[in-house]
């Protein structure tokens, strides 16, 4: 009876319908997983910045909506997209939508978790993505491990709970690069490959990068198209119907949904591009070494991928990286041996964009900081390595130990809960201090801090110590933070607003406040004096991990 | 999945050898967490272990500051103080030129994440108190340099006495920042203070007297402290990051002991961090002055720094600090002109 129904759902899953219904359950799990966990997220300081901007943004488009056409004048239109303009507005917008949804219009949320929606909803959409694409490659397994794998990612957890672009970015890149693949064999997914692009664009600067790994792709797969048809001629291979959708509709989407580019386009278009290239420096603190400009090594990037994710999980994907096939047969085009050419496909169409995603961070001289936020589309393509690592594992198992061909569920979900649970658990148990998480590769936050990483980073206005002055402060009571206590003056209103603060207690850039809270990061140029300064004073409220200080509360003066 | 290869005919060498790779890759991965998790020699200290190191200190060290190294080893620190209220232990900045260094024990942690925990040492055995042994930039110095007792400028810059000159008047600089050691100046902009900083000059962290000229005026900066010594070794430089600055003029630096000029030195728009010894000859006793000035301020970052030596001047310079690629260049190209 019980093997009968295995026998079902089995089938169920390897179906097509099964597809859905994996990526449709994977989906539901993110989706509950990142709200549950949602309320206890510290806010950073970008909070601040993207979800005030997408609130303007989403007002802006209630009036247009409403046929209010006097939000269309320059003026207006100025007025509401002139905040945060250094970022396009697409990730903002769906913040400001979320936060008339779920906090304005239902109350569902406090006001700022409720803009911090819009992020969850992205990034949820992004395990969907992901398990599909999962799934056609190598799967049930690899789309539950690739899901799974991508959310056991401290780092990314976190930021898919806060009002960033870089999960937003990380979900749109994806959806592009799933879009272009799914092009190949589908005029419709063409013209939707555009439309994705075009929505990438208006999320962050990583998106157009997404361009350089699918020509290259479309290249290599289209390579023999050069090949000439008779002496004397040169033949062009056609350009994919996706790729042309992207060059066209995406810049013509970019401008026409940045309601600020109607206006001077060219100009704003100018600054923007400008603002970027000229990027402020800002502290990064790696190996020890403080880096401001010149920015941090090439190597910055790639040392911290490894030392912020999970050790097995970085494991896994190496071992998916020793057992990628059918590369050959992909370069090869070999008709006999079409599902392998179309493994090896997939295995670089992944490898392509997760070394572009990291590459351009590392090697085009933009500024480093923050861990890992600069480059977090990678992270869905590391996923999809350490799914494939799983699926050669089992493999590798059966390969060494035949008897067990016949158990090879067994196998599979053996080797996923061992690969998957210790991420998972760190993950959870880091929560919601992932900023501070470090991997056994480098001992952990112990290991790390000793080596010289930042111990944490973003000014987070954490949550628990919130908790704590609620219950300990007296009546009226002032905070000072240092070493930079202007972020916090604007997140502590936040906390505030929703409730998560007593009201009656308020940050101050004095530095006789009732209580000073020293954040123990080593970027700031005062710190070491702020260390000494505060050393011989009581503490009265600490967080550590693993005994590393990541904040001490003073009584003060 | 994607493929089900038949198991059960015998299986290529090679094939096999990466199914054993792939596996051993996930195994070491599992075991080497294991191994960390709650075993490394990196685990915070606890209170019986700092008690056993301040046995040492008291014994070894009695009346001198303690810097612990590396400096973010805040939680041995801090144990330390708890353990000895009296002792004066710090967090050493990772470079930092002149700190009190003849007056210091130096406190290091020594760190191995990893199997590396399962060493036989003892706890205790994480630490070696030495009476420098190394210097804050990781350079070997010996007791025969004669490095000297403490920086003039950052040992104590409370004491300094700051005033700038400009337009015909004389500002006293004395509004000390209740959060630091730093000289404002009233009615001056913010920048023309005068006071610690970390400062990347040259490609590294440096810990100087931040002393931003102002056009067409003097920076004044007298230690009031009698000088003893034989020697005066100067440091200073421009952040790298003002050193960008289009139209950068030269600072100037002078430096005088009483009424006598002791030299003069130009810090033109370029990186790096110099080092002049100036020798003083018999062993002065007079009260330092220096002075920095420039014709046009704009990003001029300039920072500064001093320690006083004693003993017979060496024939080549002592202490080399770590330099960058373009940093020797930097230093050629700063002009001196002795008076």
């Amino acid at each position: 009876m019980m093997r009968r129904l295995l026998d079902r759902c089995w089938f169920w899953l390897l179906a097509d319908r099964g597809r859905m219904l994996v990526a449709l359950t994977l989906t539901l799990f993110v989706f509950v997983l990142l709200t549950s966990t949602l309320r206890s997220t510290g806010i950073t300081d970008d909070d601040d910045f993207y979800a005030p901007a997408g609130i303007a943004y989403a007002s802006h488009t209630g009036r247009v909506l409403t046929l209010d056409l006097r939000a269309l004048t320059r003026a207006e239109v100025d007025r509401a997209f002139d905040q945060n303009h250094e970022h396009p507005p697409f990730a903002k917008w769906v913040m400001g939508v979320c936060y008339f949804l779920f906090h304005q219009w239902t109350h569902l949320l406090p006001a700022l978790d409720a803009a911090r929606m819009g992020v969850v909803l992205l990034a949820t959409a992004l395990a969907f993505m992901l398990a599909l694409f999962a799934h056609a490659w190598r799967g049930p397994l690899a789309a539950v491990v690739a899901v799974v794998a991508l959310f056991s990612m401290p780092r990314f957890f976190f930021h898919a709970h806060v009002a960033t672009l870089d999960v937003p970015v990380a979900c749109l890149y994806f959806a592009t690069a799933y879009a272009f693949w799914r092009s190949r064999r589908s005029a419709r997914w063409a013209a939707f490959a555009g439309v994705v692009f075009g929505l990438a664009l208006l999320t962050k600067l990583n998106a157009p990068f997404a361009l350089l790994p699918i020509v290259v792709f479309a290249l290599v797969e289209r390579w023999r198209a050069f090949a000439r048809p008779e002496p004397g001629h040169f033949a062009l291979p056609a350009i994919p119907l996706g790729l042309l959708s992207m060059l066209i509709v995406g810049p013509l989407l970019f401008v026409a949904l940045w309601p600020r580019l109607w206006f001077d386009t060219i100009k704003r278009l100018g600054e923007y591009i400008a603002y970027h290239l000229n990027h402020y420096p800002i502290y990064f603190y790696y190996l020890g070494r403080l880096y401001e400009q010149p920015f941090a090594p090439w190597h910055a990037p790639f040392v911290m991928a490894f030392v912020t994710t999970p050790l097995i999980l970085i494991a896994a994907a190496v071992a998916g990286l020793f057992g990628l096939r059918g590369l050959r047969d992909f370069f090869c085009a070999r008709p006999a041996a079409a599902g392998a050419a179309e493994e090896g496909g997939h295995a670089l169409y992944v490898l392509l964009h997760a070394f572009t995603t990291i590459g351009t961070v590392a090697f085009l001289g933009s500024p480093k900081y923050g861990g890992v936020k600069l480059f977090l589309p990678l992270f869905p393509f590391i996923a999809l390595l350490v799914a494939a690592g799983v699926d050669i594992a089992v493999d590798a198992v059966l390969r060494l130990v035949p008897r067990l061909v016949a158990r090879r569920d067994l196998v599979q979900v053996a080797l996923g809960v061992l690969v998957l649970a210790p991420a998972a658990a760190v993950t959870l148990a880091s929560h919601p201090f992932e900023l501070s998480y470090y991997s056994a590769g480098v001992g952990g936050l112990r290991g790390a801090t000793a080596i010289g990483f930042e111990r944490q980073y973003y000014d987070v206005a954490d949550k628990e110590l919130a908790a704590w002055f609620n219950a300990n402060a007296p009546q009226s009571a002032t905070v000072h933070f240092e070493p930079n206590n202007k972020e916090y003056l604007k997140t502590y209103r936040w906390l505030a607003r929703d409730g998560y603060l007593r009201n009656d207690i308020n940050v101050t850039g004095n530095s006789s406040a009732t209580y000073q809270v020293l954040t123990h990061e080593r970027r700031w140029a005062t710190y070491p004096d702020l260390a000494t300064h505060y050393a011989r004073s009581a503490v009265v409220y600490e967080k550590r991990i693993d005994g590393v200080p990541l904040y001490s509360v003073y009584a003060g003066p | 999945m994607s493929s089900v290869p038949n198991f059960t005919t015998e299986t290529p060498p090679l094939a096999r050898w990466r199914a054993i790779a792939v596996l051993a890759v996930l195994a070491i991965a599992v075991v080497w967490s294991l191994l960390v998790r709650g075993c490394s020699h990196d685990a915070p200290v606890d209170v019986q272990t700092v008690e056993q190191l301040a046995q040492q200190l008291d014994q070894r060290a009695a009346g001198r500051t303690v810097v612990i190294h590396p400096p973010w080893r805040d939680d041995v620190a801090s144990l330390l103080r708890q353990a000895r209220p009296k002792l004066d232990v710090r967090l050493a900045a990772p470079v930092q030129a002149g700190l009190p260094t003849g007056a210091l024990a130096l406190v290091r942690v020594g760190w191995s994440p990893g199997p590396g925990a399962f060493s036989t040492l003892s706890p205790i055995d994480r630490f070696a108190v030495a009476d420098l042994a190394v210097d804050l930039y990781g350079t070997p110095v010996s007791a025969a340099t004669g490095r000297g007792d403490r920086s003039l400028l950052l040992g104590d810059v409370a004491a300094l006495q700051v005033q700038v000159e400009v337009g015909g008047r004389t500002i006293v600089c004395s509004d000390l920042d209740p959060n630091g050691p730093t000289h404002r100046c009233p009615s001056l902009p913010e920048w023309n203070h005068v006071g610690p900083h970390d400062l990347v000059i040259g490609g590294q962290n440096r810990h100087c007297l931040w002393a931003h000229p102002i056009s067409g005026g003097r920076i004044i900066i007298d230690a009031p402290w009698p000088l003893s010594a034989s020697r005066i070794r100067l440091f200073y430089g421009l952040a790298d990051s003002a050193v960008g600055a289009p139209d950068g003029q030269p600072v100037t630096l002078e430096l005088f002991a009483g009424d006598r000029k002791l030299g003069s030195y130009v810090q033109p728009n370029q990186p790096g961090y110099n080092e002049q010894l100036v020798a003083l000859g018999e062993p002065a006793s007079e009260k330092l002055r220096f002075v920095v000035s420039v014709t046009q301020d704009g990003a001029r970052h300039f920072c500064l720094d001093a320690v006083a030596e004693r003993g017979p001047t060496p024939v080549a310079p002592v202490l080399k600090l770590p330099q960058s690629s373009s940093q020797p260049a930097a230093s050629q190209a700063a002009s001196r002109s002795a008076p």
